[in-house]
């Protein structure tokens, strides 16, 4: 506590230095830290957990790639009429079953972890089909850190690349087998 | 659908219209951004933050670039959340090691 307080010149000349240098303030003022007894919780940090893990990964990153892969699928001028998509919902849920299926085939002997059926379900209801009541921990997110890079490669590209119609077949054709 | 989009007859909503790209490779950047980003934080004994620093500025930038409308949400990537990437470092030079002020430990007891 004496050493927040504590105005050392020298220390303050050399945050100085190093803010202009990296261009971002290191000790910013911040109103709450200013209010009586209020400095210490205020000056508290955030931890990886729900600063970054949840928070800005889990939160944001995961939820704006699927909004990015359905943005290039659903672009508006890929609409054959007002209500007939180019990529219909039978192509686009076939999507996300890939996605699924490439989560659920990790086992610990190829990629030195285990993610069960169950986890990759959890994972589409939470961030495909929007469940509000559905959470994923801090550990389980990390599991998705260290996977998603190699999963999303090429997701979409048989849709990208394929005739929509013939593929369309090929999945309703692999459904009803 | 670049097939379709290429043998688009006349008259067709989509003639005319450029090929779709797969945007995986946009992504995938990102991803591997906040991985390196997330295992750089980790590590102990850090304390040059300038590094970290840099990887955190990259990190927003990419956001930014690949991922710029977020949910849908015009606001973009300006919010505190996000611009927390930002003041990690700051944090790790007052306090220490990252796992100095982790609560995983507890976190893990109701797994």
């Amino acid at each position: 506590m004496h050493i927040l307080i504590t105005f050392d010149y020298k220390t303050h000349y050399q945050v100085q230095a190093m803010e202009r240098k990296i261009k971002h303030k290191l000790r910013p003022q911040n109103a709450f830290g200013l209010a009586k007894d209020l400095d210490v919780p205020a000056s508290c940090p955030q931890e990886e957990l729900h600063q970054f893990l949840i928070g800005v990964y889990g939160e944001y990153i995961l939820p704006s790639s699927v909004y990015r892969f359905n943005q290039v699928l659903r672009a508006p001028e890929l609409y054959l009429s007002p209500t007939r998509p180019l990529v219909s919902d039978q192509m686009l849920r076939g999507v996300w079953t890939r996605l699924r299926d490439r989560l659920s085939s990790l086992d610990s002997d190829s990629s030195m972890l285990h993610v069960t059926p169950a986890y990759a379900a959890h994972f589409i209801d939470m961030y495909v089909d929007k469940h509000t009541g559905k959470h994923l921990t801090g550990d389980r997110i990390r599991v998705l850190l260290l996977t998603l890079p190699f999963l999303l490669r090429d997701l979409i590209a048989p849709e990208v690349e394929r005739d929509c119609y013939t593929f369309s077949l090929c999945i309703h054709t692999c459904i009803h087998i | 659908m670049n097939h379709q989009i290429a043998s688009a007859p006349v008259g067709s909503p989509l003639r005319g219209l450029k090929p779709i790209e797969d945007p995986s490779d946009e992504i995938i950047e990102v991803h591997v951004s906040a991985l390196k980003w997330n295992i750089l934080q980790r590590r102990f004994g850090l304390v040059a933050s300038d590094l970290l620093q840099q990887n955190s500025v990259e990190l927003l930038e990419l956001l930014k670039s690949n991922l710029p409308e977020k949910n849908g949400d015009a606001s973009g990537w300006n919010f505190e959340r996000a611009h927390s990437i930002l003041h990690n470092p700051r944090e790790i030079l007052l306090f220490g090691w990252s796992e100095n002020f982790s609560t995983q430990v507890i976190v893990k007891i109701h797994i």
